[in-house]
């Protein structure tokens, strides 16, 4: 079951992730003009909300709805890309949804979180070939852009929202949730 | 008297009636070694007003919890012995709850939608709120509209709205945990004499409270608990006190200065004789230079200084000067710009107006590094402070690799906190983290030591102990200037006081001429709790006609968001979101660039019909957008698939293509229609309207649709923390070099921060009864502000995708 704290905890971390992705949409067109396999290696950012808050709440759901929350604030903050975010914020938290799925939820090692971090790139990578028209880019730039895409996804958006949230519990601020509980059984 | 008579009528239990029976209860948080509540035996009767003291940490929060029903609910923790409740108390809002907070109470961003939420969840019917909503208004005496925004409120404006918040769902029993913790001495005595108000009306109410003394003859009863979290004695006020004052001044509960009331000497009053006014401020800066000898430069002086906000004046005129070895307090009312004032008296803020000197030299004259070991400077949250993850570097101001250097350990040891050298500052107690950002600061020495409410929120042992660090500064030649609410410390450690007040310096002087000037005092709302309240009357000013309009009308018949123009405000929010994602979605079948540019041209005509943006207001909204395609359109022009025969450039390693513009032009536009459609939903919806409406027709969980607004309304926050965390960084020089970096240093603090605030939100809103059904489903709650679907927003709904789609098919 979802606390309420858990949900107001979910939606301020993707107030702050949603700030920073809007940050990145700005950044980020500067390496698209450079190469597609650049701005590849840049996407990870964008969906490092799904395991920031999965890996604290540890809910079904939890990375899911991070990813569409903090695309919504994106869009709200004024992101060039416009509604589209919204669909990205599904595809992205999906699949990161999706990899931590096939642990049943029960699994947040770090092997865990950057196969969540990497299918997460998979659905951004399937939003580029059809929506924004990566398919029309000759076959070398789209496996670079591929493969770029999913290592970033397993290193930015899994790797170091783990690294963050590890550094915040050790603050002591996390005790009440369930990161603390698990934490401490394991402990015990 | 009616809100009193409805009180009377709803009360269920007569006077006297037992309300809450605890036998040897203990309560225990799951991983702490110890348990915070041990062996409790307590009976409340309705009716009668409790007072919990004790030292910081000693389970007085805890016990509330209980009686409050947020342990083991809300809170987790193991509770022992024998608890025995009022059935009463079991029901929805049984239980109000005021907690030290102001910002972390609320989850609406309106007065009349904040008051409604415990209705709701009462499933209170939607006509009956608006008249109890300005009945509880009424009752706390918080004149403001019903439609206004609680964020510009002052934290005493804050406390009353979360008291009336509170008392609307005509609570059995009501508990306040520090309700005057943030406020300034005049509000504090707004806040007390509400509560004595409510005791005479007969409301049972459990008080934790630091500055209680201007209470005591108003409760019924005093527990008074030890450190370990036992009961160290239960009774009348009189009797507990007259038989503990020497042990409350031991155990840090009340500063050691302070005698007891019920001694037979009476206390020193303030003199109430009236000085005239004779321009106070110039009268003292004369003596102060008399004083001083006139060779001396003042360490900082400013002239003309003022401070704005945007078009927002903070202050203005003020005219200072800090002579070197003084002790100056700025004391004033909650958001006259103390901490403001020392902020631009620490170079940390630019003034928009005025001259500072440091030395008699302008402060952009001092290079950065000069400028850290001339000054330090506290912060009111000590963990703006830090920037390390351990209290040894913390201290160090380094990372410390091999074990903690001798320097750092006598420090540790000095200020009690040796054996805390590997621990993170955040997991610290309150206590412990004021004393570490104290010792930061004096560990090297400064010239001018300046600190904004060092005292706030600290028992009166760690009060003393910090205050004597300071005395110890300025004796060895240093200088010190605090922000300040506590006229008692003005009173025994100033040589100076500063009294800001309206946007201008009152008064400038020694503290014993301040409090000769009742006035002056007055105006600064520092006259207050060390009086006695006085009863008060009980009547509750009639509500006169002209605002029994119900709320919608207030804003206007059928308005669904407030403050947004035209028909888009009676629109049904969620209909018109999914209006736009379905043209959204429309739109990817668009190829041409025909098909594309018609799309754009129809965002734009909505944008126009709809919340009525004029051509500028558009182009101005859109306009950071354009800049961004130019380049999105070049990356489709450089990397483009080209199919064989067509011409492309060669330019150092692109190949530049016709084809690949034609796309990226398409795609440009595609994307802008996307903008533009996206910009229509912002500009036509209020956040509150679009979230209550995800809630009420398309069946959102009320846990999550009201969690997004209570988080929403924290987004705000976090601003302001950003600017303290720049400034604290740069202080100790320590801040990211390229500002692009800064999301990265900053995260951990702007984390902590975040999750602490959902925490205490989530708490205050389960206190408010948003538990169980009113939580989970939409058919558990009433709606203060129902929000349906009519037919003209059937039309738009399918008008917006219908003409996309026809311009799609038709453009081919």
């Amino acid at each position: 079951m979802w606390k309420l704290r858990d949900i107001v905890l979910a939606v301020i971390f993707s107030v702050v992730c949603g700030a920073v992705y809007m940050g990145w949409d700005w950044l980020s067109t500067l390496t698209t003009s450079l190469a597609p396999w650049v701005q590849g290696l840049m996407n990870g950012v964008w969906w490092i909300a799904s395991i920031l808050v999965a890996y604290i709440v540890r809910r079904p759901g939890a990375a899911l709805l991070a990813g569409f929350a903090s695309a919504v604030f994106e869009w709200a903050f004024g992101s060039p890309w416009g509604v589209n975010v919204l669909i990205s914020g599904l595809l992205q938290g999906g699949g990161t949804e999706l990899g931590l799925l096939l642990f049943g939820w029960k699994r947040y090692g770090t092997g865990v979180l950057m196969l969540a971090g990497a299918i997460g790139g998979v659905g951004n990578t399937v939003q580029w070939l059809t929506q924004y028209g990566g398919a029309s880019y000759s076959f070398g730039n789209i496996v670079g852009y591929t493969v770029a895409t999913l290592l970033s996804g397993a290193i930015l958006a899994g790797l170091l929202p783990k690294w963050i949230d590890d550094a915040l519990f050790r603050t002591g601020s996390l005790r009440n949730f369930e990161i603390g509980k698990q934490k401490r059984a394991f402990d015990q | 008297m009616m809100e009193v008579e409805r009180r009377r009528e709803h009360q269920m239990e007569r006077r006297g009636a037992p309300l809450l029976r605890l036998s040897d209860v203990t309560i225990a948080y799951p991983d702490a070694p110890k348990p915070a509540v041990r062996d409790v035996s307590l009976t409340i009767r309705a009716g009668e007003t409790w007072l919990l003291l004790g030292p910081s940490g000693c389970g007085k929060s805890t016990l509330a919890m209980l009686c409050g029903g947020l342990i083991p609910s809300a809170v987790e923790a193991r509770v022992e012995g024998h608890v025995e409740k009022h059935p009463g108390l079991a029901a929805t809002g049984a239980v109000g709850y005021v907690f030290q907070d102001p910002e972390a109470q609320f989850c609406m961003f309106h007065v009349d939608d904040e008051v409604a939420f415990g209705l709701e969840n009462q499933r209170c019917p939607a006509d009956e709120m608006p008249d109890r909503i300005r009945r509880a208004l009424a009752a706390v005496r918080l004149d403001v509209p019903m439609t206004a925004e609680h964020a510009v409120f002052s934290g005493g404006m804050k406390q009353k709205l979360a008291i009336a918040s509170a008392l609307v769902m005509q609570p059995q029993l009501l508990i306040y945990d520090e309700p005057t913790a943030n406020l300034d001495p005049a509000s504090s005595k707004l806040v007390f004499e509400q509560l004595v108000r409510l005791r005479e009306a007969g409301q049972t109410q459990l008080i934790i409270e630091h500055k209680f003394m201007p209470l005591l003859p108003h409760v019924d009863g005093v527990v008074l608990f030890a450190a370990d979290g036992r009961v160290r004695r239960c009774g009348p006020a009189r009797e507990v006190l007259a038989a503990e004052w020497p042990w409350l001044k031991e155990a840090g509960v009340v500063p050691p200065w302070q005698s007891s009331p019920y001694d037979a000497a009476p206390q020193p009053r303030v003199s109430r004789r009236f000085t005239p006014l004779c321009e106070p401020a110039a009268a003292s800066f004369a003596e102060g230079l008399d004083a001083d000898s006139p060779a001396e430069e003042p360490l900082i002086s400013g002239h003309g200084l003022s401070l704005k906000y945007g078009d927002h004046i903070v202050w203005r005129d003020v005219d200072v000067t800090v002579p070197a070895g003084a002790f100056i307090a700025i004391v004033g009312p909650n958001g006259a710009g103390k901490s403001s004032l020392l902020q631009v008296l620490a170079g940390l803020t630019r003034p928009s107006q005025g001259q500072l000197l440091w030395r008699g030299r302008p402060l952009e004259q001092w290079p950065q590094r000069a400028r850290q070991s001339f000054r330090a400077f506290g912060f009111q949250n000590p963990e703006h402070q830090f920037i390390y993850e351990r209290v040894g570097d913390e201290l160090a101001n380094r990372v410390l690799q091999d074990g903690v250097p001798p320097d750092v350990a006598s420090l540790l040891e000095q200020f009690g906190l040796s054996g805390l050298a590997d621990r993170s500052p955040y997991a610290l107690s309150q206590g412990q983290k004021r004393r570490l950002s104290v010792a930061a600061m004096i560990k090297d020495p400064h010239e001018v030591y300046l600190l904004d409410e060092p005292t706030f929120g600290q028992d009166a042992k760690t009060q003393a102990a910090m205050m004597e660090s300071l005395k110890r500064l300025q004796q060895a030649g240093k200088t010190v200037v605090m922000t300040t609410h506590d006229m008692d410390l003005v009173r025994a450690h100033a040589t100076e006081v500063w009294v800001m007040c309206d946007g201008r310096l009152t008064f400038c002087g020694p503290p014993s001429t301040l409090f000769e000037r009742p006035d002056v005092m007055a105006e600064a709302h520092l006259l207050a709790e060390v009086e006695e309240i006085p009863r008060t009357d009980l009547e509750v000013r009639p509500v006169e006609a002209e605002e029994q309009t119900p709320p919608g009308q207030s804003v206007g018949p059928g308005v669904v968001s407030r403050g947004v123009r035209g028909v888009a405000r009676r629109l049904n929010p969620s209909v018109h979101l999914l209006a736009v994602l379905a043209a959204v979605l429309l739109e990817v079948g668009a190829h041409t660039l025909t098909q594309t540019a018609g799309l754009f041209a129809w965002s734009l005509v909505l944008l126009v019909m709809v919340p009525r943006l004029g051509p500028l207001a558009i182009l101005k909204r859109l306009s950071p957008f354009i800049g961004f395609y130019v380049l999105y359109v070049w990356s489709f022009v450089a990397f483009s698939a080209v199919p064989p025969g067509v011409p492309t450039f060669h330019l150092l390693w692109f190949h530049l293509s016709w084809t690949g513009l034609h796309t990226g032009v398409v795609l440009a536009f595609r994307m802008l229609a996307a903008v533009g459609l996206g910009l229509l939903l912002v500009s036509s919806t209020e956040i509150t309207a679009m979230i209550l409406s995800l809630c009420q027709n398309l069946r959102l969980a009320p846990k999550f649709a009201y969690g997004l607004l209570a988080g929403l309304r924290l987004a705000p926050l976090f601003q302001q923390e950003w600017i303290k965390l720049h400034q604290a960084r740069q202080l100790r020089g320590k801040d990211a070099r390229w500002s692009w970096l800064r999301p990265v240093t900053y995260a951990l603090p702007l984390l902590t921060q975040a999750v602490r605030m959902s925490e205490r939100i989530a708490t205050a809103m389960e206190a408010r009864g948003f538990v169980g059904a009113a939580s989970t489903s939409v058919a558990g709650r009433t709606f203060y502000r129902p929000i349906c679907v009519r037919m003209w927003d059937v039309w738009y709904g399918l008008c917006v995708p219908g003409v996309a789609l026809i311009l799609v098919l038709w453009l081919h």
